[in-house]
């Protein structure tokens, strides 16, 4: 091959392969992208309209997702692991952002967002869980966070308020039990949700995983000893809960307290939609009162949400970078809002009158809690530590192992993991 | 075979070769490349996820691994599970087989139907057979509460061993049937005139089946066997399906562990030396059946 070809041939591939970064002003989107973001394929097909639209001479792909986020999570390694550029824009788990962003795996945004206007709209706690090393690289989109769904019905009926502390739900559980056949039901099952139920609990106690820098194990304290201990003897002890918790899936769950069996649910933002479905048993019976709390602490809940991320493999940065800017667009979140079930992580939005107006005890709630949140801990080998807490904590749920002595291994077993 | 003497005889022999070689080809890109990249990846500590930070580390993940209590337990758990399903899919795919075997009208759609487990995605069956495991509102709970036969709901999926159990009765209805039209075909390669034999001689249901069906069997018995057991040793999806290896890791086996490893942690250099020795615990077994069971995969019968 003669020199200039050469030349020629290997600018041609610099600039096209290119180093992973903003996408240059100026440029207009076009050509191909493929987007993987959620189960609201309806909604997202109209919005693909409307970008297409914008932009001509681009065309978006909407690949449906897996069912659950363990399997889409172990999709997107796979892909990434293979340097897979067939997918452009994806929704990422909050939980998995740090994961991705250290392999280099997602695309930096900051560049590509007005920052500000960022900080202003969105959730603090949903901008964080987007964040890696102070850099974003995931656009939060929608929120997420677990709520303590109840039935009004029942207690009202039996002149009992909503609790205010897990004692007091123990108690009501057992008070009203036959009434219904389970008190407290909840996917603990092994996996995101034991960890993020658990996390519920310790937190709610004042107790914590890592260390504020995320350097230090802290574990094994009595706080976190008593929160394990309450998630055991809700099922061992006080029989409020079923052994069942511990293989339920978040909708396997959902559809006891849905079908009318269970008197308290401990789920995720979803599960409103399908209580107040037109369908449900338990329409207009539903009630979402303040997380109960530990004696003397505040309450707490657990954030969730998914971000829109760009594959650094991407061969269409521009175009996936200005489809992610136009979904993250007030008026595309506002349409979302409501041809979607889910919540979303512009809270400017989230907190407009139009929308709050059509769902008072949801939106409130929703408001609520998200102020509260606690994050799951942020580390690119979360995967581990939360398979520590399966093969540790779990047994002692299944009233097989003793409290103490399952943390401190599980600590040692966490230590080990974000020090290899 | 002859040593080819003629031209013609190696001329032949040539083509053997030359027409094998596509097919060579093939297994060596989609079979022996990979093992060979997993055995080299196995010596290394690599985190998909962190590729930088890899780096060698000769047979020390097999060091590791002898000491890895999970592991160990895991092969205890394999061993548990390919047990109880070989044994459940041989005893009812003889059974299966023998009934099949009889005449009856309606013989053909049975035939044809009791392919339906097979042929089922894995994947379906596994989340339906959760189902009936349910602890709230699963089948076997709703029908045998009411029979009596169980006190009260059991959280099924909850509880050692009866997860154990669960898994290994959905594996059993999955492949009883491959078992059952092996054993089938088996049985009806066996000369009636033996049993027309046998009953002159008077010789009762029993003693025909030991005398003449098993020892016919012998061989079909053993490729059954094999095929099972291989089967049970590498199946994932029915045990992902079900419970992820849970409770407490008591339906974890080598494989569920090997994909924790590799697809939840990102170790792929200890994952690879877990598939690594799957890879040759599965062939020390095969071996051990299959020269225990004499058969000659080569075709032609020798005793």
């Amino acid at each position: 091959m003669r020199v200039h070809t050469l030349a020629f041939v290997l600018l041609v591939a610099a600039a096209t392969l290119g180093a992973p970064g903003s996408p240059e002003a100026g440029q207009a989107p076009k050509g191909k992208i493929t987007a993987m973001l959620n189960s609201e394929m309806a909604a997202y097909t109209e919005l693909i309209k409307q970008f297409t639209a914008k932009y001509p001479g681009t065309s978006v792909e909407l690949l449906p997702a897996p069912a659950t986020s363990v399997v889409r999570r172990e999709r997107y390694v796979t892909m990434f692991g293979a340097k897979d550029k067939s997918l452009d824009v994806l929704l990422t788990n909050c939980i998995d952002t740090s994961e991705f962003a250290s392999a280099q795996w997602i695309m930096e945004l900051g560049n590509a967002l007005d920052m500000k206007t960022v900080r202003e709209n969105y959730y603090a706690a949903n901008i964080e869980s987007g964040t890696w090393r102070g850099k974003l690289y995931s656009v939060p989109h929608t929120a997420d966070a677990l709520h303590l769904y109840y039935r009004k019905d029942l207690l009202d009926q039996a002149g009992l308020k909503p609790p205010a502390d897990w004692d007091e739900l123990i108690k009501i559980a057992q008070k009203l039990k036959g009434v219904v056949p389970y008190g407290l039901v909840a996917s603990w099952e092994k996996g995101n949700q034991f960890m993020s139920q658990y996390v519920l609990y310790a937190a709610g106690n004042g107790g914590s995983i890592l260390s504020k820098d995320g350097k230090t194990v802290v574990l094994d304290s009595p706080e976190n000893e008593q929160a394990l201990q309450l998630m055991t003897d809700m099922i061992h002890k006080y029989g409020v809960a079923p052994l069942d918790n511990l293989s339920l899936t978040v909708d396997d769950a959902r559809i006891v307290f849905n079908q009318g069996k269970a008197l308290f649910n401990v789920s995720w933002d979803y599960a409103w939609g399908n209580y107040q479905a037109a369908d449900s048993p338990i329409k207009d019976k539903v009630g979402m009162p303040p997380m109960p709390v530990f004696p003397g602490k505040a309450p707490v809940s657990v954030l969730g949400g998914w971000g829109l991320a760009v594959n650094n493999y991407s061969q269409n940065k521009d175009t996936a970078v200005a489809f992610v800017q136009f979904l993250s667009d007030p008026e595309q979140i506002r349409f979302l809002l409501k041809n979607t079930r889910q919540s979303y992580s512009n809270q400017k939005i989230m907190s407009e009158s139009a929308y709050t107006a059509t769902n008072p005890v949801y939106t409130r709630a929703l408001a609520r809690d998200y102020a509260i949140t606690v994050s799951r801990p942020v580390t690119p080998r979360l995967a581990e530590i939360v398979d520590a807490f399966d093969q540790y904590l779990m047994p002692v749920v299944f009233n097989k192992a003793p409290a103490k002595d399952a943390l401190r291994a599980a600590s040692n077993k966490t230590r080990s993991v974000i020090s290899d | 075979m002859r040593h080819p003497r003629s031209r013609f005889d190696q001329s032949r022999v040539r083509l053997g070769y030359v027409l094998l070689l596509p097919a060579l080809l093939f297994i060596t890109v989609v079979l022996v490349l990979p093992i060979l990249q997993t055995i080299h990846m196995s010596s290394y500590v690599f985190r998909l996820n962190e590729p930088a930070a890899a780096r060698f580390v000769g047979l020390r993940n097999y060091f590791l691994l002898f000491e890895d209590q999970r592991f160990l337990s895991s092969i205890a758990t394999t061993v548990v599970f390919i047990t109880g399903t070989t044994g459940g899919v041989l005893i009812l795919g003889l059974t299966i087989a023998l009934v099949m075997n009889l005449e009856f009208r309606g013989r053909g759609i049975v035939r044809s139907a009791l392919l339906i487990p097979w042929v089922m995605p894995r994947i379906i069956v596994a989340k339906t057979w959760a189902w009936i495991f349910n602890g709230i509102y699963g089948l076997a709970n709703a029908l045998l509460v009411p029979l009596g036969i169980l006190g009260s709901n059991l959280s099924w999926l909850n509880m050692k061993p009866h997860a154990m159990i669960a898994v290994q009765i959905a594996y059993i209805w999955c492949n009883t049937p491959f078992a059952g039209l092996l054993l089938l075909a088996g049985l009806q390669s066996i000369d009636a005139e033996l049993y027309e034999a046998a009953k002159i001689d008077g010789a009762s249901v029993l003693q025909r089946f030991a005398a003449i069906t098993l020892p016919a069997l012998r061989p079909t018995i053993a490729i059954t066997l094999i095929f099972t057991l291989l089967g049970a040793f590498k199946s994932f999806d029915l045990i992902f399906g079900m419970t992820q290896g849970g409770p407490m890791q008591s339906t974890e086996t080598m494989m569920m562990y090997a994909y924790s490893v590799l697809f939840g942690f990102l170790r792929f250099g200890y994952g690879s030396s877990i598939v690594v020795m799957i890879v040759i615990l599965t062939s020390i077994v095969s071996v051990i059946f299959i020269k225990g069971a004499k058969v000659d995969l080569g075709g032609g019968a020798r005793t």
